[in-house]
Order: structure tokens, then sequence, then C-alpha cells
């Protein structure tokens, strides 16, 4: 009886520097290359299966990775960075192999910037997986970031903001204020283009409002967002969620008000 | 591994010694892998400890 429960291997694998490395990934997506072109799901779930946890947070359009220098927090990165892990994957792998197999890699190699994309449906994460009750801590332009938190800009963006008809925002003006508030907070305020691009994917999420280039402010085009502005003191009225939790609601102007809020 | 230390001459002490030493080459190796595949993904300008000090904090927190 007990032969028929022994795993006979099968023939080894070219890819079985690929399958040992990244067992997980090949028991669910398979090998990384399917009909001569690359498996990017495997490849993409690969990228998370290295011991440095990466993933892909939606709200912030970025990933992160896990450093044991600061603590195992995350750290953001950027997706060229990845691009040049995936491709040193690749390299490792062919290190002494036959010339045949080195050009069969060789597709690999080339869609590492397609593994990276894949990515970011295979590795994403939960917007809450940063913040909250069992969120994850970050550590971020030299400060950790408790999970217990919002991001600084969201909590700017929800005490400060308010939104309504014939409102604009200039980007200059709205980190200014970004960095007052945070001053104001003790709060450690993030670089100028993070700010920018967190911002940007909060006014859409929020009020589904985006970045535009063409913004009239003293007759001059500026970049910014309409139908936002900044309200240091009433932006903000204590009214009850809809969803009953305790909270802050933000006031929409009627001609608005069926916009969504999240 | 099994009785060829013994053959060799070695006492207990040492065979274990030498195990505790292979093993730490090991993780290093494994370490400095890893730390490899970090050094891309870190930012550039980041002031990290000594060698031997990251290899530390790599292995608390594997723990």
């Amino acid at each position: 009886m007990e032969s028929f429960q022994t795993v006979i291997p099968g023939p080894q694998s070219i890819w079985s520097w690929w399958v040992d490395k990244f067992p997980q990934s090949a028991r669910v997506y398979g090998e990384p290359v399917h009909w001569n072109e690359p498996n990017l799901d495997f490849l993409a779930s690969a990228l998370g299966e290295l011991p440095f946890g990466i993933v892909f947070y939606s709200p912030e359009d970025r990933f992160y990775f896990r450093d044991y220098i600061f603590e195992s927090a995350y750290r953001p990165t950027e997706d060229e960075k990845l691009v040049v892990l995936a491709k040193k994957l690749v390299t490792e792998s062919v290190a002494g192999t036959t010339r045949s197999f080195r050009e069969t890699s060789r597709t690999l190699f080339l869609s590492a910037g397609e593994w990276v994309e894949q990515a970011k449906s295979i590795l994403v994460v939960e917007d809450n997986f940063f913040t909250g009750d069992g969120g994850q801590r970050r550590w971020i332009e030299g400060h950790f970031v408790e999970p217990v938190e919002l991001p600084t800009v969201s909590l700017f963006a929800e005490s400060r903001i308010v939104h309504g008809k014939g409102h604009v925002l200039p980007f200059t003006e709205a980190y200014h204020l970004y960095y007052a508030y945070c001053r104001e907070m003790g709060f450690p305020p993030v670089r100028k283009m993070l700010f920018k691009e967190i911002f940007t994917s909060e006014a859409k999420r929020r009020w589904k409002v985006g970045l535009r280039n063409d913004l009239k402010v003293d007759g001059k085009s500026q970049q910014g967002w309409g139908g936002l502005s900044v309200s240091l003191e009433s932006g903000t009225s204590e009214v009850p969620n809809n969803d009953g939790q305790a909270g802050r609601q933000l006031l929409i102007a009627d001609s608005e008000a069926d916009a969504p809020l999240w | 591994m099994g009785f060829r230390e013994f053959d060799q001459g070695m006492t207990a002490d040492q065979v274990a010694q030498l195990r505790r030493h292979r093993d730490e080459m090991y993780f290093r190796e494994k370490h400095e892998r890893e730390d490899d595949y970090l050094a891309i993904l870190r930012p550039r300008g980041d002031i990290l400890p000594t060698k031997n000090e990251k290899f530390e904090l790599w292995k608390a927190s594997r723990r």
C-alpha cells in the first residue's frame, strides 16, 4: 500500500532553479514559462515569495518590502527597482547552465517589466494593511509610521479639506498647508512629490477629483485640484457617519451632494 | 557528517565546533544573498550598520 503513497520524482525540469526557490508559486501557478511565453502569474508571485515580503499597496500605488535593518518595518520602493531585482533573479537562474537554456531564459529577462505590472494584482494587499489594529509598521522618510495612524496625508485630507463647487486648490498651496499641518500636529511630513502622489489618490478616492494641470489661479495656469479647498477651521463638522461609526464627516456643497465620499 | 570526523581523530567538542562554524557560514552566505536583493530595493544614501551588525540584526529578525 505504501508504494502508492510514494512520490516518484519526474524528470528534472529545466526550470528546477525556479521551482526549488519558489515552491509555493510553482505549486499555485506552475512553471515560469508556459507554451514558450513567460508565466507572469508565477513570476509575479515569485517576487512576493522572496524572504522580505514584497507587497503592493494600491492606495499609494506603490510596492513595499520588509527591511530587517529597520526592525522589519515595511519600506516603500520603486517599480523600476523591482524590475532590476527580477532581472537579477533571471541572471542567477542561468549561472552555469547551457547556452540553449540561457536563450530560453532570455524571454524571462525581457519580460521583467511585465512581471512587475502583474505583481500589482498578484501581490496586492488590503487598504487597511498599514492602518488600524493588526496593521503593519512602516519606515518612511527616516521615521517609523505606526499602524494605528492613518497616513499623515490622509489625516490632512480628512480634517482640513472641503469639497465644494467653485473651489480651487493649487498643488503648491496644498503642500504648504499640509506641511504646516504636520508641524502643528507633530507629524513627520512626507516629501513634496510623494505628497502629490498620495494626495492625488486620496482626492480621487474620497471625492472623485483628479489632479489637473490647467487650473486658472490669478490668470495663470497651475497644477492642482478643482472642487477642493483648505479650511483651517470650518472644514469639518461633527456629524455622525452613515455607518454609525464615531468620527467626522465632511460637509459637501449641495450641488456636489451626490458625489461619493469614499 | 556521521562518524567521519571521529575517524579523523577529532574530539566531540571539535566536531560540535566545526558544525557550528559550518552553520554560521551557511547562514552568512544566505544572509549575504538576501542582502544583495535588499540593496537593490533600498533607496540610495541609507546609513547602514556594519556587515557583522547587519548579520546579527538579520539573525534576530528570523527568530
